[in-house]
This record gives structure tokens, C-alpha cells and sequence, in this order.
């Protein structure tokens, strides 16, 4: 019974993080132009937050730079559960246009694991809301959720792995 | 004095790239600033070097989101200068157009972020609703409200309806309306004025020895615009003024962006209503001779450089790309010494880095030989809290 | 492909030569509003000197650098209102080394910092001279702009270890 009042709270207010990882910005100022008044996000109980510990969902943009993949993992990890992620746009999903440059990590997934994906370069914000919706129908049934498979980055490791593939 | 570097996570809403700070304070006044821009780097510059003209147009594009036609603009004209090519007079309208209606969305953007950091959410509400009735329209020129893909080597990818003509000409003038409101606000309402003025000074001799472009340049007295002073597309067709503010302080450059947002609506108009009949495209070369070309092209934050270099083949040689966030960080460090820990957001916002936010911010203050670290959200509401307990200068929330 | 005529050689051109002398390699105007001067490590200096106080140029656009893969070259562009100079200067590729102009142009602190990092060309004299655009964790001696540069598989480059990011060659 508590649990189905403290899933209710989680669905109608989920809290966003946004972080930026790396991008050319068009996904940053979409999201934005969601909480203003033409689309208006705040009216689902999204807020936008500033810290990680008070943030339900974590919204990333951007191909992942290698200067901020050791830091958004860190974000994650300081990220109170239940925690899910977004990646929002092409870039943040897969690479996008950036695939292939020798300082970006090519996808959110491959850092942390992902919850749901937007695609668009950038994506309206529509979509983007589209987006949140799906995750707070995730939430939902947050037993047999499906997450993508996310490899376990090893932090504390002094040498560099030898890298396969 | 060890540094004490402590990552805590990110940042405020309205933010863009990632960077870190590193500020030595006395007390309340900042000693020393130290910027780390890493964050952002991806490797375009070689990328270009293996992608062939059309590929990296798109790649070119998204250097950044909000200046993207720019890029792409001063890109496809560089190349199209390599290749000796004459672009047709219309395809030059039309960028023209899509570059006007891009000062305008991002100056909106701006004001907007500036209202943000210094705690007048309401302007931050009101200017976005207004900016979407200009990303409505670049939906309507060219099919997406951000990074339009107007440009292609050799003229622009669509044309214009006279429908659409017509209804931009509604829609500007809807924008301008509002455009003398938004002027009337920064240049004269007492708490802005109280907030932004004598903060962040930039004298005209440093301006311009330290490299500073754009709106900071120009809200220090400094007479230059590329769009007058060294023309491309049609700006030597349409009529405009170049607007200077001699504040030398951050009010100075809000009055010159407010001044160039109703420059550019009244540009854009004109352009509209002037466009010429013909050909929107020009069937390029595959391959570029050997050649060498400097693309300059005033963006929404000043002077763009993309230096390239072609030996032939159907890629660059070399591509170099400076972008205008670049050239006013030195006048960031310059300006922000001597001033108040409560005015850093608003100074770094006034050059409208095109990276805003930091990951990680440390102070260290050498009196009290303490050390701490803040988000740059902590540090803005820091900012607010401090002017309405010491000047009293708040917008009552 | 049209075959435009060449443009009229902009008169400053010839004042340049003169000017100059032997400090300038080469001097040469592709079109209007764009001069390129050629000149050595040995006097470069001096033709800075000169386009600050005689030609006007009071902006420092940016100085980037160039592999040639026999040589290097930075390359200082100016404006000055009326043209846009870009000065060349080609150093050898074993040991590429020219010397600050922060003392002459406060501008290119933050460039000169840049090419430093991308492509390993040292500024004898430069106050600060640390990586500005790679990341703490890039090995160092890897530049990665050199045209002779690709990504060692074995090394980590920043980022997650254990996680292949890309590889440069798109």
C-alpha cells in the first residue's frame, strides 16, 4: 500500500538533472524551452534541479567527452535509488555525428546505464516530454522494467585495461 | 597554498558547456582566475580532415547549437572560396535571412540568461515565450527550429514560399513591438540598472588588446563589425547601423545587444521584402583546387574564424576553427578581478560564453585561509542573496 | 567551375614589399582584403611590429598551427580594419619552437596555449604554458592534430577505463 503511494509521488514529480556532456548545446536549450511557457513542463510536477541528490532523473546530452565521462559517472553513483536516465538526442544515444573523433566516448550507454532514449538532433521539446512520459510509465511498473545492459566501468583501477574489439 | 579540487555535480538550468573555474578570493573581492575548458573538446578539427566537404557540413553545424547556421555559413563560403565558386544572389539573401533570425533567437536566448543570473525569472519566462515565435518561423524557412541545415556548398537547400515571406513579415513585426519593451527594460529599469551596471569593467584599451569580439567589444566603445567592416553574404545591400555602447561595464553590452536585436529584426524585414528572383543553388565541384581561405563571419557573440586549406582532393587539408567564446575569455579574467565573488555569474554570463556552466567551481580565499566549492547555481543564488542584503536591490521573491 | 578573371593586385601589396625587404619571404593578396606575408623565425617579430604600427592592425584574430608533414607553420592573422593579414611562419618538423608574442599581443595567450597542445609546438616564454583543450588524463607527447598522429590501442586516454571511445578515424 505505502508502496503504491511512494511510486504515485515518484510518477507525478519526478525531479531532472540535466547534464551537459559535452554537446553542441541545441539539445540543452530544447530541454530548456520545455520548462518555458509554450510547452511547459512544470505542469507534469518536472522540476529542474541543481544537485544530484535531489534529482530522480538524470537528463544527458551531448556525445560523451573523455573529460566528462569519469565525472558523470561520478554523478550517477551520487544519485540517490531509484535513479533513471535519459539520453536525450542523437548524440547522447548514440554518438550521433561525433561517432568516430578521438575524444568523445560515442553514447551515454556506454558510461552508465540508460532508461530511455529521445532521438533528434535536436529533439523538440515535445518529444522530449514525449520521452519523460514513457519513463514515468516505467516507473509505473518499475518491477519488470527494462534497463539496457550497461558495462561496469572499473573506476579504481590503476592500469589501463587492454582493450578488445 | 594547496588547491582543493572537489567535483560536485552539475549546475543550473539555463546552461550550456561545461567548464571549471579555479577563483583566489580576499575576503569578497577575486584575486585570481583560472579557467579549465576541456570539458567541450571533441576532436572536430580532425575529423574534418578525414570527412569530405558535404559530410562535414552537417558535422561543421553542430559545432554549436545556437550559432549553427554561423558555422555552417562561414564554412560553406569558405569552401565555395576554395573552389572559386559564385554563389547565386538569392542563396545569399536567404542565409542572410536564417543569420538575422539567429542573432535574434540568440540574443533573446541571452536576455533571458542574464535575467536568470541575476534572479529576474520573469524577463527569463517572458523573452523565451517571445523566442519561440522565431524558432516558428526558421521551422517554417527551413523545417527544423534548431540547427536549420540551410546551407549547402554552393547555395541554400530550399527555397522560400511567398506564404512564408508573408507570414515572417507578421511575426517580425509582432517581435519588434515587443523588441522596444525589452530595450526600455535593460537600458532603463532601476534594479537592472542597479544590478549590471559598474560591474565587470572593460576598458576600451583592454578590449581591444586583449582580442575581445562581438557585443563585449562593442559595449566597450570599440568600432567594429564584421558585417560592415569586411562584408560577405549581402550585407552590403541591406541597411543597418552598427550599434556601440561606451558603459565599458556589463550594462554596456546589454544595451548593445538590445540595440542589435531591433537591428536585426528591422534586417531581416528588409531582406524579406528585397529578395531577389533566380537560382538558390549552384552545383559545386567535387574537388577543391589547392588553395587557402580565412571565412569570417559575425555570429551572435562576435568574430568567427574557420581557416582552411584545400590541396585538391574532396577534404580539407587543414580546417582551424575559432570560435568568438574563445577570443573574450581573456577579458572574462580581465574583468573579473577586483570585483565581488556576487558578480562573477553575471560577468561570465555577459560575454555569452557559448559554455556557460561549470561542473565544478573552487575558491580559495588567501585571508581567511579557507577553502571551498560551489555549483554555479549555489553561486548565483549567492549573487542574488548578497544585492538584495547589501544594496537591496531584488525583484521581491 | 567558372573561371573568374585573377582580381586587380590590391595595392597595398607593393607598399608591403617595399616596406619589408628582406624581412618578407613572400607577399601575396588572393583577394580583396586578404594579404598573406611569408616570413622566417628570425623576423617575424619585426613584421608584427610593423603591421601594429604602421598597417593598423590592432586585432589579433587568431594564430593557428599547420602540419605540412615536412614542416610546421603557424600562421598570426591580423585585422586591421581594411585587411586581414595572415603572417606565416614555417618552422622545422623536428623541433618546432618560436617565441612568445604575449609580450607584443596579449591576445594570443590563450591560442598560443592551444597550438601548443594540439600539435606540440613549443612558445619559449610564454607565462603559462598548460594544456588548455585535452583532457588531464591524454598521455603526454601525443598532439593529436599532427597528420603522423593515430590513437595507440594500448593507451588510455581519459575517460572510463575499460571503455573504448573513438577512434579518429571516422
Amino acid at each position: 500500500m505505502l508502496e503504491k503511494l511512494v511510486s504515485w509521488a515518484r510518477k507525478k514529480s519526478p525531479w531532472i538533472l540535466l547534464f551537459n556532456s559535452g554537446s553542441c548545446n541545441a539539445c540543452d536549450i530544447e530541454v530548456i524551452a520545455a520548462v518555458t511557457p509554450r510547452f511547459d513542463v512544470e505542469r507534469f510536477g518536472v522540476l529542474v534541479k541543481g544537485s544530484p541528490r535531489h534529482a530522480d532523473v538524470l537528463v544527458v546530452t551531448g556525445p560523451v567527452t573523455r573529460q566528462q565521462a569519469s565525472r558523470l559517472r561520478r554523478i550517477y553513483d551520487q544519485m540517490p535509488d531509484p535513479k533513471y536516465v535519459v539520453a536525450c538526442g542523437t548524440c547522447a544515444s548514440t554518438g550521433g555525428v561525433f561517432k568516430g573523433l578521438y575524444n568523445v566516448m560515442e553514447g551515454v550507454d556506454k558510461v552508465v546505464p540508460v532508461d530511455a532514449y529521445v532521438a533528434g538532433c535536436p529533439p523538440r521539446p515535445d518529444e522530449i516530454i514525449d520521452g519523460v512520459v514513457t519513463l514515468l510509465s516505467l516507473i509505473d511498473s518499475s518491477d519488470g522494467r527494462a534497463r539496457a545492459k550497461a558495462r561496469e566501468p572499473k573506476m579504481d583501477q590503476k592500469q589501463p585495461v587492454e582493450v578488445t574489439a | 597554498m594547496p588547491d582543493m579540487e572537489l567535483p560536485i555535480g552539475p549546475q543550473h538550468p539555463a546552461l550550456k558547456e561545461p567548464i571549471g573555474f579555479k577563483i583566489t578570493v580576499e575576503g569578497e573581492r577575486i584575486k585570481k582566475l583560472d579557467l579549465d575548458v576541456s570539458y567541450n573538446h571533441r576532436g572536430i578539427e580532425k575529423a574534418v580532415e578525414q570527412r569530405d566537404f558535404n559530410q562535414s557540413l552537417y558535422l561543421i553545424e553542430r559545432i554549436c547549437g545556437i550559432c549553427s547556421h554561423a558555422h555552417a555559413a562561414n564554412f560553406s563560403k569558405g569552401v565555395e572560396e576554395l573552389m572559386r565558386l559564385d554563389v547565386p544572389r538569392k542563396a545569399q539573401y536567404l542565409r542572410l535571412i536564417v543569420g538575422e533570425l539567429e542573432r535574434i533567437h540568440s540574443h533573446y536566448l541571452w536576455v533571458g540568461v542574464a535575467g536568470h543570473e541575476i534572479g529576474f525569472d520573469t524577463l527569463f519566462m517572458y523573452t523565451w515565450r517571445d523566442r519561440e515565435m522565431v524558432q516558428d518561423l526558421l521551422e517554417l524557412i527551413s523545417g527544423n527550429r534548431v540547427n536549420y541545415a540551410i546551407n549547402c556548398i554552393g547555395g541554400a537547400r530550399r527555397d522560400i514560399t511567398e506564404k512564408t515571406i508573408k507570414t515572417g513579415l507578421e511575426l517580425l513585426k509582432k517581435l519588434g513591438e515587443r523588441a522596444v519593451y525589452y530595450t526600455q527594460l535593460a537600458t532603463s529599469e532601476e534594479t537592472m540598472v542597479g544590478r549590471l551596471s559598474g560591474v565587470g569593467k572593460l576598458s576600451y584599451e583592454k578590449a581591444k588588446s586583449l582580442g575581445s569580439v562581438g557585443p563585449t567589444a562593442r559595449g566597450s566603445g570599440v568600432d567594429s563589425d564584421l558585417r560592415r567592416d569586411d562584408p560577405y553574404l549581402a550585407y552590403s545591400d541591406v541597411p543597418f547601423k552598427v550599434i556601440t555602447a561606451n558603459n565599458c561595464d556589463v550594462l554596456g553590452r546589454t544595451v548593445v545587444r538590445a540595440g542589435e536585436l531591433a537591428q536585426s529584426i528591422e534586417m531581416a524585414k528588409w531582406a524579406l521584402q528585397n529578395i531577389p528572383p533566380g537560382e538558390i543553388k549552384k552545383a559545386p565541384p567535387r574537388q577543391a583546387p589547392p588553395n587557402e581561405a580565412v571565412s569570417r563571419y559575425e555570429a551572435p557573440r562576435g568574430e568567427l574564424v574557420h581557416y582552411m586549406k584545400s590541396n585538391g582532393t574532396d577534404k580539407c587539408e587543414r580546417f582551424g576553427v575559432r570560435t568568438p567564446t574563445m577570443a573574450n575569455w581573456p577579458s572574462v579574467v580581465e574583468a573579473i578581478g577586483g570585483q565581488n565573488i556576487a558578480d562573477i555569474p553575471i560577468i561570465v554570463a555577459a560575454i555569452d560564453p557559448c559554455m556557460s556552466c561549470t561542473s565544478r567551481m573552487t575558491f580559495v580565499d588567501t585571508d581567511r585561509h579557507r577553502q571551498w566549492a560551489w555549483t554555479w547555481d549555489e553561486l548565483r543564488k549567492y549573487g542574488i542573496r548578497w544585492y538584495k542584503e547589501n544594496k537591496g536591490l531584488s525583484w521581491g521573491d | 567551375m567558372t573561371d573568374q578573371p585573377k582580381p586587380p593586385e590590391n595595392p597595398i601589396v607593393g607598399a608591403l614589399k617595399q616596406d619589408l625587404g628582406a624581412k618578407a619571404v613572400d607577399v601575396s593578396s588572393p583577394r580583396a582584403r586578404r594579404i598573406i606575408i611569408t616570413a622566417t623565425p628570425q623576423t617575424y617579430r619585426d613584421v608584427i611590429k610593423y603591421l601594429q604600427d604602421k598597417q593598423g592592425c590592432y586585432h589579433l584574430s587568431v594564430i593557428q598551427g599547420v602540419d605540412l608533414r615536412t614542416a610546421f607553420e603557424v600562421v598570426y592573422h591580423f585585422w586591421s580594419d581594411k585587411n586581414l593579414f595572415s603572417l606565416k611562419v614555417p618552422l622545422p618538423h623536428d623541433k618546432p619552437e618560436i617565441g612568445t608574442v604575449t609580450d607584443i599581443v596579449p591576445a594570443a595567450i590563450l591560442y598560443e596555449r592551444e597550438v601548443h597542445d594540439l600539435f606540440g609546438i613549443n612558445f619559449p616564454g610564454h607565462p603559462d604554458l598548460r594544456r588548455l583543450l585535452l583532457n588531464d588524463e591524454w598521455p603526454q607527447g601525443e598532439h593529436p592534430l599532427r597528420k603522423d598522429w593515430k590513437m595507440d590501442e594500448k593507451k588510455f586516454y581519459g575517460g572510463v577505463k575499460g571503455i573504448k571511445g573513438g577512434a579518429g578515424n571516422a
